[in-house]
């Protein structure tokens, strides 16, 4: 932008003011109070027992927390999986030349973003039911009776089944994501690809995958991320049944703050799944690197 | 017109931000007696809701005659209500009025956030008496009551006799073999023999783990338990109670999608006759009375849930308690406290236990006369719980910490992932390291 344009810097700091007041009000400012809590022992009164690291020294020894978190990496790798793999085969669709109506695909195919995880998880959770369940129902129509399942009453499935509707509703998010990065490839090295002959799935895994790498890892991260928080759709549809079968950390903390009152060690845990989040989101960048310099 | 609509939620809004700010500072002046007092309560008095259609005529009949009180009431659902109580409470933000559970009292009165009511009670006797005995027990800390109860929840099995008829039995077992026995003869007529909602977690535990526990730790163990004075959730009558349960969820005596339907879908399917048994709460009578098909409701009967062999406890009984309280805030002002006691008294007074039978739900208040009940399964009931002795609910009761692992290890016994000695020393080992 010319300097004659750009407004003064006391007009971009000023703008900018209330949505990053906001920000540190609702997002950082309670990180750092439940960094403060997880160093005491309170359970919501006006005791509050400072007790140094204990909390931590717990965490890291308690089992249904490293169980939760088991079943989020599962979770993780299912959406992560779904998520971006099918986002990829649908960009890759949309910038063929065989379909037609891209805009309508677009827009249906983002159209869950905009919903809220408590409606989606009610939704899946009438879809799920065993008696009169859509999904029940259509796998009878079309004869595929012996395959019915109890989706959210089995333990050995009940992640998977909950990770469907997450991946459902996020295509369209990272479809927007990878549609955007695949039409800023440089239309004629595309052409010059398909000239020497790599069409396909050639084009796709040795031309535009390499193209579009940096964009890739951020939607992992992205997805790490989200799902790593994930709460509200699992909480709806099965509250981390059956049993602890399906507790992710954030609902592990959530049941440690609120059912059973131990605040502090409830903060403890949520501090648990930054980390743990960060570590994640580290490990996926280290191996993308790696794959660079090979 | 749509000008006008457009205003009426602008002025919502600026409504709803004074509110906010309003109630801010709204401790600031001191409100000297005959000025206006504004009383916050929370409560679960949603409309529609039996107790609420018994309990709103008198509050509103009580500020009619106050004109200087108005009360800011909010209501929310049952199982929201504890989230926020206890979210509120950890930022002390509670109203001058809201409700506990049995399972908070302790925790609140420790950390100073209940006023004790136990001065206001003795000293107006006629009030104190007309209270049911033992609705007090859950909130009692100390040889203090800490809130008033104004519901008692009992649960009892309700089952259809027209497909025990179909299914050739001829009455409801008296003991737990016998139970056993009727599963197979249900599930040939094809339906559901018992049907449970347990995607809550609650449910299992509350209505059926509460008594069948009783049936065989007997009252001692539980005492002992509570006092921690060496029970063990590892004693072999519990362990029992566990492996009972476990036998009758083996049988396939449950729904297949137990943990993932909830209460609503369990009475749900109770009314539409796929099922013959559930094991209820009090408080589906009113949903029962009203939504039920009459050829199910007629032919519904209750009873106890039987005995299990060799059992410590009195077979007669069923839980029953109070499950919430209203309790006033420790820092309500002194100008305030009249106010609330006078409400809390218009709130649980004999007129109250009147309204509440006629709406067919159970009161912890004496009814001010004799109520003739009309509604199918209210009645029944009334009969039905008539003089029998009550026994404690465990979630009432025991520490979160406890009812959480046992909830959801409940629901994994309900479909043989864990076996009941394993669940047992899962709970104590819980009940030793967190409970106090």
């Amino acid at each position: 932008m010319s300097k004659a344009l750009r407004p003064k810097n006391i007009v971009i700091y000023g703008l900018l003011a209330p949505g990053l007041a906001v920000f540190v009000l609702c997002c950082i400012a309670p990180l750092f109070v439940a960094v403060y809590n997880s160093f005491f022992d309170w359970d919501g009164g006006p005791v509050k027992r400072f007790v140094g690291f204990q909390n931590y020294a717990e965490l890291v020894q308690d089992r249904a927390f490293w169980s939760a978190f088991k079943n989020n990496l599962t979770f993780i790798f299912w959406t992560v999986l779904g998520q971006i793999g099918i986002a990829f085969l649908i960009a890759m669709l949309l910038q063929s030349r065989i379909l037609k109506f891209k805009n309508f695909h677009r827009t249906v195919i983002f159209f869950p973003v905009v919903l809220s995880a408590v409606v989606v998880g009610f939704l899946w959770r009438i879809m799920y039911n065993s008696e009169y369940g859509i999904v029940n129902t259509l796998m009878r129509a079309v004869g595929l009776g012996n395959f019915i399942q109890l989706w959210l009453d089995n333990p050995d499935i009940v992640i998977g089944s909950l990770a469907i509707p997450k991946v459902w509703q996020f295509i369209g998010y990272y479809l927007i994501i990878l549609l955007a990065a695949i039409q800023g490839i440089d239309q004629s090295v595309l052409e010059v690809a398909e000239l020497d002959g790599a069409t396909g799935w050639k084009k796709s895994r040795y031309i535009v995958v390499p193209l579009i790498k940096n964009t890739l890892m951020v939607t992992i991260m992205l997805c790490i991320s989200g799902n790593m928080k994930t709460f509200d759709q699992i909480f709806v549809m099965t509250g981390g049944g059956p049993g602890t079968s399906s507790e992710v950390v954030a609902l592990y903390a959530y049941n440690v703050s609120m059912n059973r009152m131990r605040y502090g060690y409830g903060s403890t845990a949520a501090i648990g799944i930054l980390i743990l989040s960060l570590g994640l989101i580290m490990l996926s960048r280290l191996a993308g690197r790696k794959k660079e310099e090979e | 017109m749509r000008n006008k609509t457009w205003m009426r939620l602008a002025s919502l809004a600026c409504a709803g931000i004074m509110g906010v700010t309003m109630t801010g500072c709204g401790q600031k002046a001191p409100e000297a007696a005959g000025e206006k007092i504004e009383i916050s309560m929370l409560d679960f008095f949603i409309p529609g809701e039996g107790v609420t259609k018994a309990m709103k005529p008198l509050l509103d009949e009580y500020l009619a005659k106050h004109p200087n009180v108005t009360i800011d009431e909010e209501s929310v659902s049952n199982s929201d209500l504890a989230t926020k109580v206890q979210t509120l409470a950890a930022g002390e933000e509670l109203p001058d009025i809201f409700m506990i559970k049995g399972q908070m009292a302790e925790t609140f009165v420790e950390n100073g956030k209940v006023f004790s009511l136990s001065e206001a009670l003795s000293s107006d006797s006629a009030w104190k008496d007309n209270f049911k005995e033992g609705v007090f027990s859950n909130f009692t800390i100390g040889e203090k009551i800490y809130a008033v109860p104004f519901q008692v929840t009992n649960t009892c099995v309700f089952y259809n006799t027209d497909l025990f008829k179909q299914a050739g039995i001829q009455e409801f077992p008296g003991s737990w073999s016998e139970l056993l026995d009727i599963i197979p003869k249900l599930k040939e007529i094809g339906v559901t023999p018992i049907v449970l909602g347990n995607k809550e977690k609650w449910n299992a535990e509350s209505v059926i783990m509460s008594t069948l526990g009783n049936r065989l730790t007997g009252d001692e163990w539980y005492q002992s338990i509570r006092d921690r004075s060496g029970a063990k959730f590892t004693d072999p009558e519990f362990v029992q109670s566990l492996q009972a349960l476990s036998d009758l969820a083996a049988a396939g005596a449950f729904n297949e999608d137990v943990n993932s339907i909830d209460g609503a879908q369990q009475r749900q399917l109770y009314m539409n006759g796929k099922a013959a048994i559930t094991i209820d709460g009090s408080w589906a009578i009113a949903n029962f009375d009203e939504n039920c098909p009459e050829e199910v409701k007629n032919v519904t009967e209750m009873a106890a849930l039987p005995m299990v062999e060799g059992g410590k406890g009195n077979p007669e009984t069923i839980t029953g308690g109070a499950g919430w309280a209203l309790a006033v805030n420790s820092k309500i002002s002194e100008e305030k406290k009249a106010v609330v006691i006078d409400i809390l008294k218009a709130m649980t007074g004999p007129e109250y236990g009147t309204a509440a039978i006629e709406e067919g739900t159970l009161t912890a208040v004496k009814p001010g006369e004799e109520v003739k009940i009309e509604k199918t399964i209210a009645a029944k009931f009334d009969v039905f719980a008539k003089d029998r002795p009550f026994i404690p609910v465990y979630d009432h009761q025991l520490s979160s910490g406890v009812i959480d692992v046992m909830q959801s290890g409940l629901q994994e016994l309900l479909i043989g992932r864990v076996a009941p000695e394993e669940l047992a020393q899962r709970i104590q080992t819980e009940y030793e390291n967190n409970g106090k």
